[in-house]
Parts: structure tokens; sequence; C-alpha cells
């Protein structure tokens, strides 16, 4: 064999067991709808989860669920869409993963034998949404807490309960993380400039990642 | 004084301020004002001790002072 299609040696069975149905269904818009349906379940779905996105993606579903059920005449429609919302899903999810073009994405459905209204229609949604897609991976890796805002003051104390007119300058900083933890606390100058030191090294550091070769081949 | 321990409501155990001009800001350059920050002990009705902190503008400190000159002259009318 000269060329892999984008979902492996071996066709996924949640594809596999999607294929048969498609044939059956008789309105293209119906399938059409599930497979946008799989499209934004994609982009909502996130790893990192705060509160946010949790209920935002109970949201999703609980309305894609409520679709799917509207649209099913019986306990057995109501499966088979299931199982092509499914097939949509995993066909887009490896497509992403591999970051194929639309080019391949639509040649390797086309050896899969699926309906051309299908092919058409997912293509025409892999190709609008790519985008998408792509920011939405990118964004999501797994992460620790992340940095969200940062608020500093410089203070000068004049005098305290110890001691009377020093005039030492001090440095409040106040950190909250994506979490909505907050953190405050005092820096004094000596830390101040260890910081310092450090935060230009960083800088550095990432000027000399773009020099290296290897990592602006993987950027395009 | 052991009459009043009776019941732990708890205790203070360390008092400290600090008199400091905040000079600029992450929003303004010539922030210039003064302000108090107050560091508080207590030792709670759980025998913890708890650590708070709070800061206060000019007036807010004003009455907070005029408060206790309060306080200390009705102790002293006693």
């Amino acid at each position: 064999m000269d060329k892999v299609s984008f979902f492996g040696y071996t066709i996924p069975p949640e594809i596999k067991a999607m294929i048969p149905l498609l044939g059956k269904l008789e309105s293209p818009n119906q399938t059409k709808e599930i497979m946008s349906m799989a499209a934004t379940y994609i982009i909502t779905k996130k790893i990192n989860t705060n509160k946010q996105t949790v209920t935002q993606l109970k949201e999703t579903t609980d309305s894609i669920q409520l679709k799917l059920e509207k649209k099913a005449n019986n306990a057995e429609d109501r499966n088979q869409l299931s199982i092509i919302f499914t097939g949509c899903y995993y066909l887009l999810k490896l497509a992403i993963k591999k970051r194929v073009t639309t080019q391949t994405f639509t040649n390797d459905l086309n050896d899969l034998k699926l309906p051309q209204a299908f092919i058409n229609d997912i293509s025409a949604l892999y190709t609008s949404q790519y985008k998408d897609f792509i920011e939405k991976t990118n964004n999501d890796k797994i992460l620790f807490h992340q940095l969200v805002n940062f608020k500093w003051r410089v203070d000068v104390v004049i005098s305290s309960s110890f001691t009377s007119r020093v005039m030492i300058p001090v440095i409040l900083m106040e950190m909250t993380d994506n979490f909505g933890q907050q953190k405050t606390f005092e820096v004094s100058l000596d830390i101040f400039h260890k910081l310092r030191y450090n935060v230009s090294k960083v800088l550095k550091d990432m000027e000399d990642l773009e020099q290296i070769q290897i990592l602006s081949k993987f950027d395009k | 004084m052991n009459k009043i321990n009776n019941f732990n409501l708890g205790k203070l155990i360390d008092f400290q301020w600090k008199l400091g001009v905040a000079v600029s800001n992450s929003y303004t350059k010539e922030l210039n004002t003064p302000f108090i920050s107050v560091f508080l002990k207590v030792l709670d009705s759980n025998n913890q001790i708890e650590s708070h902190s709070f800061e206060l503008t000019v007036p807010e400190f004003q009455n907070f002072a005029q408060q206790f000159k309060d306080m200390s002259s009705l102790m002293e009318s006693l």
C-alpha cells in the first residue's frame, strides 16, 4: 500500500458502524445537521476545564441530545442517529489530529465509498471550520493553572510599629489565575531584582529558540 | 480578668501597623496616596491563630482612629 489514509490502517469501528447507515437515510439535511453538531461538540470540548467551559460543554451536549431525540421517530432511529453522530465526530477528530488538507480528506473519504452527498457536505464543513478546529487544538493542552491578571503597586514605607522614617520601597503584586484564585504578596527590592533578571533570561531564551532551525520547520 | 475570658471570643495576639505611600501602580504613574496597613493575629475559638491584614485610606483611618478615641474617653469616664 503506497498511502495510508488519515484514519489509519484499519477503519475505526465508530466510522465503520456509520457507513451502512448513511445510505439508508433519506434526507441529506439530517446528516448535514448531525455533522455540524459534531463540529460544535469538538469546538466546545476542552481538556483543561474550568467551571465556565464545563457548563458550556454540558449545555452543548444537552442540546445535541435533545435535537437527536427530536429527529428520531423511534428508538431504533434514535440509535442510528447516535451512531452517525459518533462517526462524524471520529472522522473530524482524526482529520484534525493529522491536520490533513481538504484534498486528502475528500480523497480518503471517497476510498471509503461513502455517499457522494455526505462527502461533499462534510468536506465543506471541514474546510469552513478548519481554522476554528486548529485554533481550538492549539489552545487545548494539558496545562497548569494559568495567569490571567497581574497587578502591581509600589509603596514607600514611612513608618511602622517597629521603625519610623524608614523610607523603604516595597512592591506589592497580585496575581489571579484562570480558576479565580488570587494571591497578593510583597516583593522586596532584592527579590525584585532577581525576578527581573529571570524575566530577561526567559525572554532571551525564547528569542534563542526562534533561531533553532528545527522548531521553525514545525511552525508551519 | 479571668471572668471575662470565660467565653472564648478570640484573643488579640499581635497588632502591627505600617504607614506608607503608594507611589505608582499598574494603572497610574503618579499615585502618591498615603495609606495605613494593619496586620492582626487573633487566637480564635478553636485555638487557632488567624492572621488578617487590611488597608485603610486616610479618611478611613481618621474614622477608625476617632472610634478608638471615643472608646478611650468612655473608658476614662467609667
